[in-house]
């Protein structure tokens, strides 16, 4: 694959309504970490991402569309660190789920010069061209549901966009409304929170729920959806509620589909 | 001055003219056979008619301008005639030899001609400030010496219904040295209050790329948005029309226009609107030739209305796989793209060794056609990074290492396909470029929402944008990529007027984003910003 074909590719991606779907990698034992920092930009021919956490430096991602790290802005960096595993100078994380927190901070602001490094996994640019060709096609009609089902928009800590990922979820969850006979759309928002790896725990800001639930119900609407849906809010529960996972992210909007009997 | 086909020339002058034509069309030996002088002003209720092809002296050469569906009678079109209460037309605001914007070189020569009695510099938005004696010169200052036309956006603002947003931060005025944000009739505080901001007109041509019938994206891919449809068309609308996007079909458009600039008070017929919208649509312009390379359509150059007129609207530039500006792409060589100095950001393609009868082109032109060369490839390959532009970094990383296309990626207009609202600096400290002469509004955003992505809380901007629209803070200094056609004939540049010329907008970016570009790889910018 050429390299000019590559970046007619990704530009493709960035303006597509729609994402490649790939399959989920196979679990790799590794070291959770979750920490906040200051991401780091490193200025190589294929830019990539560091940061620093306890006198570590990982990687934490390349070129990356969606909710790519931000200089002026911490990064709340969540997955599996491991550490026989270096990319761009830094140790591996993988998975990873980033999430740039919206206030800024203008000490993070660090720029690395060129070192010759680079990342260690391929380039969103060497996809396939047959699975790349698939970016942008309509998505496949879902089919009819037959029985209560829970869709997740899973979202990225403290922010309310619906980025790439998620446009794609809300837009297939419209298609089953639309597909099949559905008698009730229930959107909950939730208020998540995340357990840091040195013990802290943050929670999202209180609003985050109801701004959630109503994007998405927005976007149902304007997809095509009947604007008849019910929209429930759910705050975080609080950290010492018995029975309560206080590490569940829940950083997420569930869409509940009923069908109507008889489906 | 009359123009073409005006009616009312006598034919002797008419046949005069065109004797003469015919003999400058032949000294210069290439086609002129319609090419007139730039002030070739089409004043409302003009009673002419306008030839499907017309060529228009500028600075840069000559700007074509195509009406696709043939010759255009003025007579009674709604597109010429006053719709309001002023004086005014569409056409005041949208000259074809301007490029269907209006350039301060108009301006002026209007003012030269007939002072504030010019419908052109009604107090409305014409002046500073409609308090402000009509008379002086001073009074119409930014609309003579930077274009610019106020616009006056209800404060708080309101949805498509009339209902009010609530914003999510508030404005303070810092200077008002027009008068009119603290004044009490037109300003902040007034019974009905509005912000008044001072914007360049948009171009009225090659529309088809900026309402397209089918954007590319179903959403908005930045904001996560999806995108609205027109309840008549029943087509997803792009969102690039205005600078600040608050219209989005030319129909809104126009019907707001008859309003706030051309002050009706009957409203707008529906059929007038339909013909207003048919004209604009079938209206192309794009530069046609250099005052020193000559003709662009030439040499394995294709560039000009006819061009635009057969390109395909809402395409995302990909470097080679997909040129930027197609029409370009015959005049780079291997031995122009050898002759770079800088790193582009993906490898070159195998470029031709040499243009379509390179042999027979003079030094001048060769030069020349060199130049409009790098300078492409210079916006299309050349990388640096792209730091604190919201939306855009927001999406694919801050910084970036990318190109100027990674902003103006539309195919053939240089516009932003996602679409296209971004913060680029023009209108917000630290990056603007200072004008004591505009309002400077402090915007400060309430804790409980979210902030600017890269200014944060406390912002001083000359216009907040797109951010007088939504009342997001977020959205502050938000302005659409424009088109980058027809360039030479329609200076200054940027929303704001803030770039008297070509080289302040390359200079403007060098600056923004420590590109280093060279005095050579300036001008060759230049060079192929006016070739389009």
């Amino acid at each position: 694959m050429s390299a000019t074909r590559r970046m007619a590719s990704i530009l493709m991606l960035v303006t597509s309504s729609s994402v490649v779907a790939q399959a989920p990698p196979p679990e790799r034992p590794g070291r959770p970490v979750s920490f906040i920092a200051c991401p780091q930009f490193r200025d190589t021919a294929r830019q990539c991402w560091l940061a620093e956490y306890e006198g570590k430096t990982y990687y934490i991602g390349a070129f990356r569309i969606g909710t790519p790290p931000q200089l002026l802005h911490r990064v709340l960096v969540e997955g599996v660190a491991h550490d026989d595993e270096m990319s761009c100078g830094g140790i591996n994380i993988d998975p990873i789920q980033l999430s740039p927190l919206p206030e800024i901070a203008p000490e993070c602001d660090t720029v690395l010069p060129d070192n010759g490094t680079g990342p260690l996994e391929g380039s969103i640019f060497d996809l396939p061209a047959s699975v790349l060709a698939q970016n942008g096609a309509a998505l496949p009609a879902p089919p009819p549901l037959h029985a209560d089902t829970v869709f997740t928009v899973a979202y990225d800590f403290d922010r309310a966009i619906l980025n790439l990922p998620n446009q794609a979820q809300v837009e297939m969850i419209a298609l089953a409304i639309m597909a099949s006979s559905v008698s009730h759309v229930i959107v909950t928002g939730r208020q998540g929170r995340s357990r840091l790896s040195n013990g802290m725990i943050i929670t999202e800001t209180p609003t985050i729920a109801t701004i959630r639930a109503a994007a998405v119900r927005k976007a149902l609407i304007d997809l095509g959806v009947k604007p008849d849906i019910e929209v429930r809010h759910l705050a975080a529960p609080p950290v010492d509620a018995p029975g309560r996972d206080v590490e569940s992210r829940n950083v997420t909007v569930e869409v509940k589909l009923t069908p109507r009997p008889g489906q | 001055m009359r123009s073409w086909g005006a009616r009312s020339v006598a034919f002797p002058t008419a046949a005069l003219m065109l004797l003469i034509l015919f003999f400058v069309a032949n000294a210069a030996e290439i086609d002129t056979s319609r090419q007139q002088s730039a002030h070739s002003y089409i004043p409302a209720g003009a009673d002419q008619v306008i030839p499907a092809y017309s060529t228009f002296e500028n600075a840069g050469g000559t700007l074509g301008v195509l009406n696709a569906d043939g010759p255009v009678d003025t007579r009674g079109h709604p597109f010429f005639k006053p719709l309001g209460t002023n004086g005014r037309a569409c056409v005041t605001c949208h000259q074809p030899a301007d490029a269907m914007s209006l350039s301060v070189r108009t301006i002026s020569h209007r003012w030269s001609m007939n002072g504030s009695k010019d419908s052109l510099f009604a107090a409305v938005d014409g002046a500073n400030c409609p308090k402000l004696p009509m008379g002086a010169r001073a009074s119409h200052s930014l609309l003579l010496d930077k274009g610019l036309f106020r616009i006056a956006l209800p404060w708080p603002p309101r949805d498509s219904t009339g209902q009010v947003i609530a914003p999510d931060f508030d404005i303070t005025l810092v200077s008002d040295p027009t008068g009119c944000n603290a004044d009490a009739v037109h300003g902040l505080t007034a019974k009905d209050p509005h912000v008044s901001v001072y914007r360049r007109p948009r171009m009225a041509a090659n529309l088809k790329y900026v309402e397209p019938e089918t954007p590319l994206s179903l959403w908005h891919i930045r904001t996560g948005e999806v995108r609205p449809v027109d309840p008549e068309t029943g087509h997803r609308l792009g969102g690039n029309l205005m600078g600040d996007s608050r219209h989005a079909t030319l129909r809104a458009q126009l019907v707001d226009a008859a309003v706030t600039h051309m002050q009706t008070t009957m409203g707008t017929s529906h059929p007038d609107q339909d013909a207003i919208r048919s004209f604009e649509q079938q209206v192309y312009v794009a530069q046609v030739a250099d005052r020193t390379g000559g003709s662009l359509q030439s040499g394995g150059a294709f560039l000009g209305p006819h061009a635009m007129r057969d390109g395909k609207p809402a395409m995302v530039g990909a470097y080679s796989a997909r040129p930027m500006f197609p029409e370009i792409e015959g005049w780079v060589t291997n031995r122009v793209a050898s002759s770079i100095e800088w790193q582009p950001i993906v490898k070159f393609p195998e470029f031709p060794a040499k243009r379509i009868n390179e042999e027979d082109e003079a030094p001048q032109q060769r030069s020349y056609r060199d130049s409009v060369a790098r300078g492409y490839l210079s916006f299309m390959y050349r990388q640096f990074l792209i730091r604190n532009v919201a939306d855009l970094n927001s999406f694919i990383g801050n910084p970036v290492k990318q190109t100027c296309a990674a902003c103006h990626n539309m195919v053939q207009t240089g516009m932003d396909v996602a679409p296209g609202y971004l913060d680029l600096g023009t209108t917000t400290y630290p990056t603007a470029i200072p004008a004591p002469e505009l309002p400077l509004f402090l915007i400060t955003c309430r804790k409980d929402a979210p902030p600017h992505p890269y200014l944060g809380r406390a912002i001083y901007t000359t216009d907040p944008g797109r951010a007088l629209i939504t009342g997001r803070c977020a959205d502050v200094g938000k302005v659409v990529v424009q088109q980058m056609r027809g360039l030479a004939a329609r200076a200054p540049y940027f929303a704001g007027g803030s770039a008297a010329d070509l080289r302040a907008v390359v200079q403007f970016y060098d600056t923004r984003f420590k590109i280093g570009y060279g005095e050579q790889e300036i001008a060759d910018l230049v060079t192929f910003m006016e070739a389009l």
